[in-house]
C-alpha cells in the first residue's frame, strides 16, 4: 500500500531543506536591514541594488565598482521609459527595495515633495561637486535641497544624414523652420523620407516645447505655477507641426509611434530617414558599424530655430537614493566612483552622453570622440530646460494627447491648446 | 470520537498511536475536539485557507474601500488620509473621460468574451467530433496559453509594429494593405488589434474547459440520438448544450472577470491610447493612481469595476437561468 507522502523517507529531508531555504532567505533580508552591521560581521562591505537602464557600459561601470569597492551591486535593468512608472509604484507601495535610481529633472520635481527621494546635501562633499557647476545641480533640487546628483546632461540637437543631402544636392543642414521646409520638399522629391518627430502619445509634448520655444513661446510660467503654451506662439508651434504632416507630408508616419527617442534614433541609423532632432547618444549609435547602416554619414547641427536662432530640450540625468534606501553610506560610495571625472571621461567615450564634470568634458580624448558636442554650448545657450512639475507625469500625457490629435488633424492647433489647457487647470487645482 | 479520529489522521498520528497513548484525555484538546458540532469542525479545518484569504483578499479589499472614501496625500514619505466620503465616487460620474472609458470597458469585456467563447466552441468542437485537424489542433492550441501576458504583449507589439512588423507584412503580401499600416497607433484600429491579442491567448484555456466538459457526457447519449435519426446539429443543441451549460456559465463569468482585469496587454500595446480609444477601468484606474498619484480616486475606480462584474454575473445568471 502506498504510504501517505507525510510519511515517506525523503519528506523529513524536504522539509529540512524547506526550512533551510526560507531561514537563509529570511537571513538575507535581515542582512539588507542591517547592512552595516552584517558586513561588519562578515568582513565584506555590504550590497545595494542599482535600479537603472540596461546599456551595457553602465552594467559595467557597475561591475567595476564591485570590484573598487567591494561592495556587491544587485543591478536590475529597467527600460528607459518605464522608469518612472516603476519608481511610481514602488514608492507608493513603500518598498525600501532599490538603493540608487535614476532621476531626472521632472522626476526630482514629482518625487522629492511626496518624501520619496533622500536630501543629498549633508551627504556630498567637497570634493565630488569640485569640477561640477552648481548650474548641472539645479535641475536636480527641489525646496533648495539636492535629491539628484548629475551624472550627464542630454540636450537634444539637430541630426541629418550626410550621405541622403547630398544625393539631393543639398549642402547644409536648415538654420532655420521655414529652410527645413525647403530642405524637407527637395529630399521628398527625391523619394527620401525628410524627418520625423517623436509624436507618441504620452511623449509628443516634448518636440512640441523644442517648436513652441523657437517660436518665442514657453510651456509654463515656474514662478506662477501655470501654463502658458496655450498663446500665439503655441498655436503657431503646433501649426507647424501639423503642416508637416497633413499638407507638406515631409514627416514619416512612424512618427506617431514612436514614444521616446530612441526608436527615432534607431530608423536614423539604419538610414531611412534623412533629418531628426535626438539626444546625444545618437552620435555613437550612427556610427557604430553594429548599429548603424550610416556610418560616417552623421551631421550634427543647432536644432533649426524661427523667433530664436535656435531652442532645444534637456534633461540632466542624475542619481537619486530612495528615502527607503537601508544602504545609504554604500550608495553614496556608488554615487561618488560613478560621478568620479575618470568615470564621467569613459561614459562620454564610450556611450556619448554629456559629461558634467568640467574636466571631463573639455578632455581631448573625449572631444575627439564626440564631435557632436562642438555645438552643444552654443545650443545650450537658448532656451532648453527640462518641463518641471509635480504632476509632470500627468501634465504631459494630458498636453501629449491633444498634440497627437492636431497633427493627427482630429482637432486644430488652437481646439487642442484650449483643451490641454482647460484640462492641466483641472489637473493642479486652479 | 469520528471527528477527534479525522482530526488525528489528518495531523498523521492514527487510532494506533492513538491507542498507544492511552486514548483520548477526558478534557484534552481531541475530547473537546470530539465534542464539537459539524459546522465547528468545519471551521476549524478551514481555519488556515481562510486566514490566508483574510490576509491576502479581504484586508486589501477592505483597505482599497477605505481609500476609496479618502483623499490621499504623500508628504514626507508618510501617507495621510482625509476622509471624503462619497467624493471620489462623484468626481469619475462627473468626470468628462469616464463614459468613453466605460463604454470601452464594456465593448472590450463583451467582445472578447463572446468571440473566444465562439472561437473556443468551434475548437472544441472539431477535436470532440474528431473531424479533420483534430489531431492538429490538439497538439498546437495550448501554446498561446503557456505564454506569460508580457511576453504576449511584447509579441504583439513587435508584430503590429509599423516598421518591421510581420503582421504588415502577411496582410501587405497578400494584398490586403497597400503600405504597413500602424495599427496600434491608429483610433480605428488600436482596439481591435488589442482585442486579437486577448483573445487569441484566452481561446485555448476556454476550449480545453468546454472540450472536458464535453468529453465528460455519456456517450450512451449520442447513441441514443443517433438511433433516432439525430445528426451533429441536434447532438450539439440536445445534448451537449444543455450538459455543458454549467461550464458555459462558469467560463463566462471568469473570462469576464479575467477580462475586466486585463491592464498588462493594454498598457503595454497602446498605454490606453490613441485618444483613449482603448481606456479601460483597469487602465484608468492605474493612470489616476500611480501616473497621478490620485490613489482615492484610483480605487474608487477599481470598485466600479467590482461592481461591472457584478452587474455581468447577475446578467449571465439570468439570461442562463443557471440557479446554482
Amino acid at each position: 500500500m502506498k504510504k501517505e507522502w507525510w510519511k515517506q523517507k525523503q519528506f523529513p529531508a524536504i522539509a529540512g531543506l524547506a526550512l533551510v531555504t526560507v531561514v537563509s532567505g529570511c537571513s538575507g533580508s535581515n542582512a539588507g536591514d542591517n547592512g552595516e552591521a552584517s558586513a561588519a560581521d562578515d568582513g565584506d562591505k555590504g550590497e545595494i541594488t542599482v535600479l537603472y537602464v540596461g546599456d551595457q557600459f553602465w552594467q559595467d561601470q557597475a561591475k567595476e565598482f564591485e570590484q573598487v569597492s567591494g561592495i556587491k551591486v544587485n543591478y536590475e535593468v529597467v527600460n528607459f521609459t518605464e522608469q518612472h512608472d516603476k519608481l511610481a509604484t514602488a514608492f507608493a507601495g513603500g518598498s525600501t527595495e532599490y538603493d540608487i535610481v535614476h532621476v531626472r529633472d521632472d522626476f526630482v520635481a514629482e518625487f522629492a515633495p511626496k518624501g520619496f527621494l533622500t536630501p543629498l546635501d549633508d551627504l556630498i562633499t567637497e570634493d565630488m561637486k569640485a569640477n561640477i557647476s552648481d548650474s548641472y545641480f539645479t535641475p536636480l533640487m527641489n525646496g533648495g535641497q539636492i535629491y539628484g546628483f548629475p551624472r550627464y546632461l542630454w540636450p537634444w540637437q539637430f541630426y541629418y544624414n550626410k550621405a541622403l543631402f547630398a544625393e539631393a544636392g543639398i549642402e547644409n543642414p536648415p538654420a532655420t523652420w521655414a529652410e527645413f521646409t525647403a530642405v524637407a520638399e527637395k529630399l521628398k522629391a527625391k523619394g527620401i523620407t525628410p524627418y520625423a518627430e517623436p509624436w507618441g502619445e504620452t511623449f509628443s509634448y516634448t518636440p512640441f516645447i523644442v517648436h513652441l520655444r523657437s517660436e518665442g513661446g514657453e510651456f509654463w510660467d515656474e514662478e506662477q505655477d501655470l501654463p502658458t503654451f496655450n498663446s500665439p506662439e503655441g498655436v503657431r508651434a503646433l501649426q507647424f507641426m501639423a503642416d508637416m504632416n497633413l499638407k507638406d507630408k515631409i514627416i514619416s508616419p512612424q512618427s506617431v509611434q514612436y514614444d521616446s527617442t530612441a526608436p527615432l534614433a534607431d530608423a536614423f541609423a539604419q538610414g531611412t530617414i534623412a533629418m531628426m532632432m535626438n539626444a546625444p547618444h545618437t552620435y555613437p549609435l550612427a556610427n557604430n558599424p553594429e548599429t548603424s547602416k550610416i556610418t560616417g554619414q552623421v551631421g550634427v547641427a543647432l536644432v533649426p530655430g524661427a523667433q530664436l536662432k535656435t531652442a532645444s530640450y534637456a534633461e540632466t540625468g542624475g542619481l537619486a537614493i530612495p528615502a527607503g534606501s537601508k544602504n545609504k553610506e554604500q550608495a553614496m560610495e556608488y554615487i561618488r566612483f560613478v560621478t568620479s571625472t575618470e568615470q564621467e571621461k569613459a561614459m562620454a567615450i564610450g556611450i556619448g552622453r554629456i559629461p558634467v564634470d568640467n574636466v571631463a568634458l573639455q578632455d581631448a580624448e573625449v572631444q575627439e570622440a564626440n564631435p557632436h558636442f562642438a555645438s552643444v554650448a552654443e545650443q545650450m545657450e537658448y532656451p532648453y530646460g527640462m518641463f518641471k512639475h509635480e504632476k509632470a507625469a500627468a501634465i504631459s500625457t494630458e498636453v501629449s494627447r491633444h498634440i497627437s490629435a492636431a497633427v493627427a488633424g482630429r482637432e486644430t492647433p488652437e481646439e487642442a491648446l484650449q483643451a490641454a489647457e482647460a484640462n492641466v487647470l483641472k489637473l493642479i487645482g486652479k | 470520537m469520528e471527528k477527534a479520529n479525522r482530526f488525528l489522521m489528518i495531523f498523521g498520528r492514527g487510532r494506533e498511536q492513538e491507542k498507544k497513548e492511552g486514548g483520548l484525555r477526558k478534557g484534552g484538546l481531541l475530547d473537546r475536539l470530539d465534542r464539537l458540532s459539524d459546522t465547528s469542525t468545519a471551521y476549524l479545518y478551514l481555519m488556515p485557507t481562510m486566514t490566508l484569504i483574510l490576509l491576502t483578499v479581504i484586508v486589501p479589499m477592505l483597505y482599497a474601500l477605505f481609500i476609496s472614501f479618502s483623499k490621499v496625500a504623500f508628504t514626507q514619505g508618510s501617507m495621510t488620509y482625509d476622509f471624503v466620503g462619497l467624493s471620489n465616487y462623484m468626481q469619475l460620474l462627473r468626470d468628462a473621460r469616464f463614459p468613453d472609458v466605460l463604454s470601452n470597458t464594456v465593448f472590450f469585456t463583451v467582445t472578447k468574451v463572446v468571440a473566444t467563447l465562439a472561437i473556443a466552441f468551434g475548437i472544441s468542437l472539431t477535436i470532440y467530433f474528431g473531424v479533420w485537424g483534430a489531431g492538429f489542433f490538439k497538439r498546437i492550441f495550448l501554446i498561446p496559453w503557456a505564454l506569460s501576458n508580457v511576453v504576449n504583449s511584447l509579441m504583439w507589439q513587435w508584430m503590429y509594429s509599423g516598421d518591421y512588423g510581420i503582421f504588415n507584412e502577411v496582410l501587405l503580401r497578400l494584398g490586403f494593405i497597400d503600405e504597413y499600416q500602424m495599427w496600434l497607433v491608429n483610433v480605428h484600429t488600436a482596439m481591435s488589434a488589442v482585442l486579437f491579442a486577448d483573445i487569441w491567448k484566452s481561446v485555448p484555456y476556454v476550449a480545453l474547459l468546454l472540450l472536458a466538459a464535453m468529453q465528460s457526457i455519456p456517450r450512451e447519449l449520442h447513441e441514443a440520438s443517433k438511433v433516432d435519426g439525430g445528426g451533429p446539429i441536434t447532438a450539439f443543441y440536445h445534448i451537449i448544450l444543455p450538459h455543458i451549460k454549467p461550464v458555459i456559465m462558469v467560463l463566462l463569468v471568469i473570462e469576464t472577470m479575467w477580462t475586466l482585469r486585463v491592464f498588462d496587454l493594454i498598457w503595454l500595446l497602446t498605454k490606453g491610447g490613441p485618444q483613449d480609444s482603448t481606456m479601460t477601468l483597469n487602465v484608468f484606474a492605474y493612470e489616476q493612481a500611480f501616473r497621478n498619484f490620485d490613489l482615492g480616486y484610483g480605487a474608487a475606480i477599481s470598485y466600479c469595476i467590482t461592481i461591472l462584474t457584478l452587474i455581468f454575473t447577475f446578467f449571465y445568471m439570468k439570461t442562463l437561468k443557471v440557479e446554482n
